[in-house]
């Protein structure tokens, strides 16, 4: 392969700003988008703020551009930007957006959502992924006037009290008392926990394939998903699919819908507005009332201007059949990649859905040259993370899947020289 | 989040990290060595704690090691309980020794000011932190403290146990500058301290600029946070391993914090 060579970008504005946001905002970028949870290492080899995005692209404030496999953690399904989905958000801005009583913009939607995906009987929308995983949980825990949540091990629900550990700050164990495990594909664990604790379980939440960090990606065994279904038909357990990181990217009718089953509930997120801010709880017709007993609401909750691009981000991607499109790109994309690897005598593990790979250097198990090559690849414009799946856009062509491979080679080769 | 600490596992801390940093003291702070010069013949002191495995520190005049080799004369420390051995450390409470005459002197003229050298290092006053030298020995003393303390609670501690569960086989190093790399090694999620030099690659590391940050860190005067946003802290290899290290070394400043 012949590589242009790229200078190594710097990164002295984003280092600026983010002396100035320390004075101001704890830990100056708190959560996952800043250095700590980023895993930004080398610290000193990413950039810290952006300041504009298009399409599949994203610039840092110091001009530096970079494609973009984060895609804002998995919100960017179209491309930054999209002119279809902009021009919704705009018409409807024009109209209203977070008035006294909502628009039917709101019931367009929640039409769209129960002809879409094939699980839904019902929407309730909300705003972020965490704020429909718990309403799942609350509803299950209602519904069958259990206390007890079967998760899957290494899971992440969003970041409500009842999502951590006993070792988190601020966490009670009152507020975990409930939370059971089982290793992910284990049916004969899940059916002897639901037999040890019948008649307790409330639900099982899990994501719809094992897309954890730092850890290859797994996908469900054959059968895993219909075993699943019957034991929690068989104890009376709800079903809840997390669908917040790879809603819309795997099956326009549901990720538990790609894998064969119908969950109860179904959590949506990410994807579901290619950036404006929206998320949706979808059920089954035998939860609808209980959902409609709760007390659960919020003062953005009904704005119009995301019910809107939402509407045209799911008609669009319905147009390109994006779930296709993303696993022909992905595919490419990663066995590109595993094959520039091998050029220089590494061995990269690409793991779970092309849509949403995972990529690991498997030469060394403390991740330290993943780490290096993660790093040189974004100091050169391919912006890829160390520890997280990554996500694909419906605006990436596949001559920015040949310039990706082309800087990863070099990337490759500064890591295999040592 | 426990908001109760155990007194059981605090009496580990206090028995293997901080009386245990004694070994460093002796060989870093210019004060200790007077004193050892005191030890007339080598002398093992054994902790004994009702519910806690007995512990030995053994002094002669060139220093302070864990154990005992054989030979010694014996100065036993009778504690009530866990409480009243954290009491002892604390400067709050006696223990019951047993000793012959010159057992008692070494206590009285080795071991007791030893111990207040080594709190005037660990809770060092504005004025001595102001001297360079001592605020070194003081952050390495902090540090050696507090990664001790690490695997005792990654051990016995109800919270320590779950964080440590969740470190895979291997060894997590705890650097600062060039010089100190100390290791934790992990082991069927159980964790031990060893301040023996590196010699091999460790799995993951945790890396302080140098003592300074790390004893502001570990004395919670900064927030490890800000100092891995500003680069004065860094990590790399298998994360997982310090986000439970660290996980640990929160749980560790609610047993040593003020
Ligand atoms: C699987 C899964 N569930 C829940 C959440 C929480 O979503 P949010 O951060 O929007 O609250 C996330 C976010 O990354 C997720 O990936």
């Amino acid at each position: 392969m012949t590589t242009t060579a790229t200078t190594p970008f710097t990164y002295a504005k984003s280092l600026e700003a983010f002396d100035r946001a320390r004075r101001v905002i704890p830990a100056g970028i708190p959560g996952h988008q800043g250095p700590t949870e980023g895993c930004y290492i080398p610290r000193d080899a990413f950039p810290l703020f952006s300041s504009r995005a298009e399409g599949t692209r994203f610039w840092d404030l110091d001009g530096n551009e970079y494609l973009d496999y984060m895609c804002g953690y998995g919100p960017n399904v179209l491309g930054y930007g999209d002119p279809v989905v902009d021009e919704a958000a705009r018409r409807q801005a024009a109209l209203e957006d977070v008035v006294t009583i909502p628009s039917t913009v709101m019931v367009d939607l929640a039409e769209l959502l129960v002809d879409t995906v094939a699980s839904a009987d019902w929407a309730f929308f909300a705003k972020n992924g965490g704020d429909t995983t718990t309403l799942a949980v609350m509803t299950a825990r209602a519904a069958t006037m259990r206390k007890k949540v079967v998760f899957v091990k290494g899971y992440y629900h969003g970041v409500a009290p009842w999502t951590q550990k006993l070792d988190y700050p601020g966490v009670l164990e009152e507020d975990i008392a409930h939370n059971l495990s089982v290793p992910w594909n284990d049916l004969g664990a899940l059916e002897a926990l639901l037999r040890e604790h019948r008649g307790e379980v409330a639900a099982f939440i899990s994501t719809p394939y094992m897309h954890g960090n730092f850890v290859d990606n797994e996908l469900p065994a054959p059968g895993y998903w219909e075993g699943v279904r019957r034991l929690c038909d068989e104890h009376g357990v709800v079903l809840i699919m997390d669908d917040v990181r790879a809603g819309w990217r795997l099956d326009l009718a549901g990720s538990d819908h790609h894998y064969g089953i119908e969950a109860d509930l179904l959590c949506f997120c990410k994807a579901i507005g290619n950036g404006y801010n929206l998320a949706a709880l979808t059920g089954r017709e035998s939860l609808r009332e209980t959902v409609a007993s709760l007390t659960y609401t919020g003062s953005y909750w009904m704005s119009a201007v995301p019910f809107a691009a939402s509407i045209a981000t799911i008609t669009r991607l319905k147009e390109l059949d994006a779930p296709a499109m993303f696993r022909s790109l992905g595919t490419e994309l990663t066995s590109g990649l595993v094959e520039a690897a091998s050029g220089h005598g590494l061995t990269l593990v690409a793991s779970g859905e092309p849509a949403l790979f995972y990529l690991r250097l498997a030469d060394d198990d403390s991740l330290m040259l993943h780490q290096r090559w993660v790093a040189e690849c974004v100091r050169r414009g391919v912006w890829f993370t160390s520890h997280h799946n990554h996500f694909l856009n419906a605006a990436l062509t596949r001559g920015d899947i040949r310039r990706t491979i082309e800087i990863a080679d070099e990337a490759f080769g500064i890591v295999a020289a040592g | 989040m426990l908001t109760e600490t155990d007194p059981a596992v605090l009496a580990r801390v206090n028995m293997h990290a901080v009386l245990g940093a004694l070994t460093v003291l002796a060989e870093r702070a210019p004060e200790a060595a007077p004193l050892l010069a005191r030890v007339d013949r080598p002398t093992v002191l054994r902790l004994r704690v009702p519910g806690v495995p007995a512990h030995s520190l053994r002094f002669c005049e060139d220093g302070v090691e864990a154990g005992e080799r054989g030979g010694e004369r014996v100065v036993t420390l009778m504690l009530r309980s866990p409480a009243h051995l954290n009491a002892m450390v604390d400067g709050d409470a006696q223990p019951f020794p047993v000793a012959g005459l010159g057992g008692l002197r070494f206590l009285t003229q080795v071991f007791a000011p030893l111990a207040d050298l080594l709190g005037r290092y660990l809770k060092p006053s504005e004025a001595d932190l102001e001297d360079p030298a001592f605020r070194g020995i003081s952050a390495l003393l902090t540090l050696h403290v507090a990664i001790a303390a690490v695997a005792q609670v990654a051990n016995e501690d109800r919270s320590g146990r779950l964080s440590a569960s969740l470190i895979p086989d291997g060894q997590i190093g705890v650097e600062v500058g060039e010089d100190i790399d100390l290791r934790l090694h992990a082991r069927a999620s159980t964790l031990t301290f060893d301040a023996t030099p590196a010699s091999s690659p460790a799995r993951a590391v945790l890396a302080f600029r140098d003592l300074d940050v790390a004893g502001d860190v570990l004395a919670g005067r900064a927030s490890a946070l800000s100092c891995i946003g500003d680069g004065s802290m860094a990590m790399r290899g298998f994360i997982p391993m310090i986000d439970n290290v660290s996980r640990i070394l929160d749980r560790v400043g609610c047993y040593l914090g003020d």
